[in-house]
């Protein structure tokens, strides 16, 4: 189990002088804490000292007591503060290095792998788990140590004071642990069931607002709030066994613990008597039993960060297992596509689901094409080093993706940073051509106006032309957009289109579309039909030829004019 | 950047709350109200578990002041099953106390969270537009759990602990006034500190809670966006920009650790200190007989060691739980704001009784925008008269879904009027009204259950038998039968399992299971199958047979089937008439039916290639 934290051993190897330094000081203050229980002790015996030869420097005895544990008080809370500080901070260092890997390594994860896993799915092993993770670097690491290095000293010195009072006290107050992990175990299988009771719940309100409208129509709000009411009561119903066992719990080890309490007064009461030992060597006792109480209680805790942490560990490695991109050398081999490149821009034109889209992610290498059967610039597509491909490329993806930020930081998504002070000028051209301008200017915060998630705050086709101007923002040697007009009015469309001949002079464009009129001008049209070629050629050849592009032209035709006549 | 941690995480601000509410308390009082009685049970049994925790020092003291200086070994074993008997007895009533607090939480949250899900099924359209599905989730999971904690744990278990501070500081009084002073002499440093620790930790708690969830906003878009960001070779700066907001996390991280780390080590001392200074000032009295003079004993001095440890740790949950009353408030003060909401569409006071339909369902020059200034109807008239069917065609946006809303009362026109029988829909009480119709609309929703339980939608009683007839009806039999388990089959969320055809079928059989007078159907565009096509056509046919109908519809076969057509435009009816008469007037019908519906008389509803026709028209119209 403990081999899937073979992961982080860099990480903690580099952070190893504070966790050093923080076990010291976890080493010390333990120390320091057991001192200040002798000196408690002591503190009373001297006030019970007897007359005699000392009975006269009682009274200074006890004042060099106070100071005494005055200076280890002070020092106690000292290292103390700085064990959690180092230790703790450390997990946190930890934490953050390590999530910053992790988003590394998914930046550089290639699109298959974003199909097997859901974003929500990411999500919680880049969150959740990494905090369970860190659980167990942290506090779980830190209690253990301190487990570990405080029973040893408090039975020594419990033993030193008595053998056979330690016996008596220490071993039953071992108890705990198979208490604490009786309950434990089983509190943790009653937690579960009232996770999931509480998803049932969760899964139920979910169903019924997504269904509101069914509900309505069916007049059902009845029916359906009574089947929550039955999930309500589950619920209610599974934590009330866990809170069963929990009532029992906490007040079962305080029984435990005033039970070990009370062998102390039996056993050092009847050693007093006999005159064995002092009052004062049953106050030091005491306060040993108490600092060895809390981390014995914390066992079952610990266990539970451990297993917890364990399991994490395996799905955050699933991530790092996976491999990246073809391994993409940044600035090496940064040839120009644009050098020699024809200025042809082949159009893709078809029935949906008829492979349009998948041409323009083999372009971008989101998937790989095999050997031989993808060409640019003469050179094979899995030849090109990935960076300095999409480099030369500007796409608009069908659903395009827009992030929250302002619209001027959406726009310059893709533009180099050294590039960023020519950057004002650029962006207003862009947004010109992608018909944008107008629009953003009419905004109350223009430029500056902040996204919704994924944009939600524009309107479709302010999507698709906040896409294009991000695209071209880009200076591409290739631009595809794919389907990436759509939801924008066909008289907008014509004026993108112009501007967008002007903008791209002879470069090369890839247009992906079933709108004729956004195809009508391309130097060459391809009509695809499942995953195949049907037909190609400019819109003139294809209209003479009378064949699938031409009825398809027939009809957009009529569409057309009955919206002029309506 | 700031503009980016503004746009990723806008309203974290929310979830914290400063002042205690009264008022907000009072409301939460009427949910407990009904157990006032077990609650102030738990009081006494509260009361009693601490003062029996509070007289355990009292026994050792008198233990170590007795039995063990007067070397009494029987009396000695005597009291030490007295202080067992004490513990025990202690323990028995925090069970009993945890129990019945966590029994009258579990009860009022119950009870909070039916009244709230019936609060929601209660809201018109309006406020489901409003409010996104994710946050009634959290509203009744995790805030109605919050306040729970906040019972559970909190506020009994908060006067308990108070109770402890005061039953120890009075405890001690009765032993010597004066080491009392000098234990009591640490409250100024036990507040200090605590109120360091609770300004601190309060303000990088939130700072946590922002830069987390704004560095998780990040994480999400970047993650569901990823082919943006690689399309765009944004790898480097986007690893920067994460890097700084997790570096954000990680700050307020440790600005958090040192306010505990201090806040522990800080409670330590000054409880190690109080216990040395009682010792000293004790003891120094003793030893100058004045303390034998006012009665002063070793077991005191114990007693008064002790007393400060129980003295410590309520202070200590004290400060923790003041965080979770907060959370608690923030939380009760989102749910009752969601209870404060009032559907605008509701019954009158005095609903107008609603029978089967006699005459007809008139629209009378209805006008509706669901956006001020965005008239989605621009004065619509017509009729459907009983018995009769009526078809809706034309392009997307024109309005013809908003129909189905105004009729179902999902939206209240916004002039005009639609009547029943000459009575005007806003004065029937909307879901008698609903329970007048079947409604299939265009996405299939069906409910995980069986398929008996979807089918038992609108009547419970349905037989088995009635069901597979309804079944038979819409020519679904062989397809149910089929499943493993039949009618009782599991449906899956949302229905999952089953083709867009086979739930559309399911769909046609749920509304004629509760063989409705009046039908109201969305026909769906989808790609389907021939066979399943054929199949749903037929099925159409069956469920339109004799009954009055409102259809929104996209197939010839269902248009020609209509008494009468509706062609709307841009929020208006354009053309209205029979299949013949429209194809006679030369207009948009008939221009509608060349371009689209003529494929499909030709190749009898067999060509695959009409539904992908249809779909054809539906985008280009949205251009248009």
């Amino acid at each position: 189990m403990f081999r899937r934290f073979d992961r982080l051993k860099p990480y903690l190897w580099r952070h190893r002088n504070p966790l050093l330094l923080g076990m010291a000081c976890l080493v010390a203050s333990n120390y320091l804490d057991i001192r200040i229980a002798v000196m408690l002790g002591a503190g009373i015996d001297a006030v019970g000292l007897p007359a005699g030869p000392f009975g006269a420097v009682k009274a200074e005895l006890l004042t060099i007591f106070l100071l005494v544990t005055l200076v280890l008080g002070i020092g106690a809370g000292v290292t103390r503060f700085y064990m959690r500080r180092l230790i703790i901070n450390t997990s946190r260092n930890v934490e953050y290095e390590f999530r910053n890997d992790l988003f590394g390594h998914l930046l550089r994860l290639p699109a298959s792998f974003y199909d097997r896993f859901r974003t929500g799915d990411v999500m919680a092993r880049a969150t959740s788990d990494i905090e369970a993770i860190r659980m167990v670097l942290g506090p779980a690491i830190m209690y253990v140590a301190n487990s570990l290095v405080l029973f040893p000293m408090a039975v020594w010195q419990m033993a030193v004071i008595s053998m056979r009072l330690m016996l008596l006290c220490f071993v039953p107050m071992l108890l705990v642990i198979p208490v604490v992990y009786y309950f434990r175990s089983r509190i943790n299988i009653r937690a579960r069931l009232v996770q999931e009771a509480n998803s049932d719940l969760s899964a139920n309100v979910q169903e019924n607002l997504s269904g509101m409208r069914v509900i309505k129509v069916y007049a059902r709000e009845q029916t359906q709030a009574e089947a929550f009411d039955r999930l309500s009561q589950r619920y209610v119903k599974a934590n009330m066994d866990l809170v069963r066992l929990q009532a029992v719990f906490f007040p079962a080890l305080s029984l435990m613990i005033g039970g070990v309490v009370a062998m102390l007064l039996l056993g050092g009461g009847v050693m007093i008597i006999r005159g064995t030992l002092t009052l004062g060597a049953i106050i030091t006792f005491f306060a040993l039993l108490m600092t060895c109480i809390w981390p014995l209680a914390a066992f079952g805790w610990i266990m539970a960060q451990l297993e917890r942490g364990a399991a994490s560990m395996k799905r955050v490695n699933e991530i790092f297992e996976a491999a990246p991109e073809a391994s993409d050398e940044p600035e090496a081999a940064a040839e120009d596509l644009a050098a020699g490149a024809p200025a042809i821009a082949p159009v893709m034109r078809g029935e949906v689901g008829c492979g349009k889209s998948t041409l323009a992610h083999l372009l971008m290498r989101r998937y790989d094409p095999p050997r031989g059967a993808l060409f640019i610039d003469g050179r094979d597509i899995l030849d090109w080093p990935i960076a300095a491909l999409r480099r030369q490329i500007g796409i608009v993806d069908q659903e395009p993706f827009l992030f929250s930020d302002t619209i001027a930081a959406n726009v310059a998504f893709g533009v180099a940073e050294q590039e960023a002070e020519r950057l004002a000028p650029r962006i207003e051209r862009v947004t010109r051509v992608a018909q944008l301008d107008d629009e953003v200017r009419g905004f109350p915060q223009g430029y500056e106006t902040i996204l919704g998630e994924r944009g939600i705050n524009l309107s479709g086709g302010q999507r698709q032309r906040s896409a294009l101007a991000r695209a071209l923002a880009r200076d591409p040697a290739l631009l595809i957009l794919d389907d990436a007009l759509a939801a924008v009015d066909t008289h907008t469309e014509e004026a993108i289109l112009r501007g967008l001949r002007e903008l791209l002079g002879q470069r090369t464009t890839l247009i992906i579309s079933h709108r004729i009129s956004t195809v009508s001008l391309a130097d060459r049209i391809v009509y695809l039909e499942a995953g195949r070629v049907a037909e190609q050629g400019t819109h003139e050849e294809l209209l003479a030829r009378r064949g699938k592009y031409w009825m398809l032209a027939q009809r957009q035709r009529l569409a057309e004019e009955i919206g002029r006549t309506a | 950047m700031s503009k980016l941690k503004q746009a990723l995480a806008p309203d974290e601000a929310l979830a914290y709350r400063r002042r205690i509410d009264t008022r907000l308390l009072g409301r939460l009082w009427e949910f407990v109200r009904p157990y006032q009685r077990i609650v102030g049970f738990t009081v006494l049994l509260s009361l009693a578990a601490n003062a029996l925790r509070v007289l355990q020092p009292l026994v050792g003291m008198y233990i170590i002041d007795h039995q063990i200086s007067e070397g009494d070994v029987n009396g000695l074993i005597l009291m030490v099953l007295l202080f067992i008997g004490l513990l025990l007895l202690a323990s028995a009533c925090d069970v009993a106390f945890t129990w019945f607090i966590s029994w009258v939480g579990q009860r009022a949250m119950d009870t909070m969270r039916r009244r709230l899900i019936r609060h929601i099924f209660a809201q018109d359209t309006v406020f489901f537009d409003r409010n996104p599905v994710g946050r009634l989730i959290t509203r009744l999971t995790s805030d109605v759990e919050t306040l729970n904690e906040l019972f559970a744990s909190g506020l009994v278990a908060v006067m308990g602990e108070l109770l402890i501070i005061i039953g120890v500081i009075a405890l001690m009084l009765t032993q010597s006034a004066k080491l009392t002073g000098v234990v009591l002499l640490s409250a100024p440093f036990i507040l200090a500190v605590a109120i360091f620790f609770r300004r601190h930790s309060r303000k990088w708690y939130l700072e946590t809670r922002r830069a987390l969830a704004t560095m998780n906003a990040y994480l999400q878009e970047n993650v569901a966006g990823m082919r943006t960001v690689q399309a765009f070779n944004r790898q480097r700066r986007n690893h920067r920009q994460f890097a700084s907001l997790n570096n954000e996390y990680r700050v307020a991280n440790l600005h958090t650790i040192l306010a505990f780390a201090l806040f522990f080590p800080a409670m330590s001392f000054i409880s190690s200190m109080a216990v040395a200074a009682v010792i000293w000032v004790g003891g120094r009295d003793m030893i100058a007989g004045r303390g034998a003079a006012a009665g002063l004993s070793f077991g005191q001095l114990f007693f008064f060691v002790q007393c400060v440890h129980m003295l410590f740790a309520p202070v200590r949950s004290l400060s923790e739980k003041y965080n979770l009353l907060q959370a608690a408030m923030a939380s009760s003060e989102r749910i009752f704001k969601l209870f404060d909401q009032r559907p605008t569409i509701d019954a009158p006071r005095e609903p107008a009784p609603i029978r089967p339909l006699t005459d007809a369902i008139r629209f009378e020059d209805v006008r509706f925008a669901y956006v001020p200034d965005e008239p989605v109807l621009k004065g619509i008239s017509f009729e459907i008269r009983r018995g009769q069917s009526v078809a809706v065609v034309g392009a997307t946006g024109a309005g013809k879904t908003t129909l189905i809303n105004l009729l179902t009362r999902f939206y209240d026109v916004t002039s005009g009027r639609i009547t029943y029988d000459g009575v005007d829909l806003r004065r029937f009480d909307p879901r008698a009204l609903r329970r007048q119709f079947a409604v299939v609309l265009q996405e299939v929703f069906l409910f995980s259950g069986t398929i008996a339980d979807n089918l038992r939608l609108a009547n419970p009683e349905l037989t088995e038998e009635e069901m597979w007839e309804v079944l038979r009806q819409v020519r679904a039999e062989d397809f149910v039968a089929s499943l493993a388990g039949g009618l009782h089959a599991e449906v899956s969320e949302r229905g999952g399992t089953f083709s867009t055809g086979q739930k559309q079928l399911l769909a046609f059989a749920r509304a004629l299971a509760s063989d409705p007078q009046l039908l109201i159907l969305d026909e769906a565009t989808a790609n389907i199958d021939t066979e399943t096509e054929q199949r749903i056509q037929e099925a159409i046919g069956t469920v339109l047979a004799g009954r009055t109908a409102l259809v929104i519809a996209h197939r010839l076969s269902t248009i020609q089937r209509a008494d009468r057509i509706l062609v709307m435009h841009h929020g208006q009816i354009h053309e209205a008439g029979t299949h013949a008469e429209l194809l006679a007037i030369d207009g948009l019908y008939r221009r509608l039916y060349e371009l689209q519906y003529r494929h499909e008389a030709v190749a009898d509803g067999g060509d695959p290639a009409a539904p992908a026709a249809a779909e054809q028209l539906t985008n280009e119209s949205q251009a248009l």
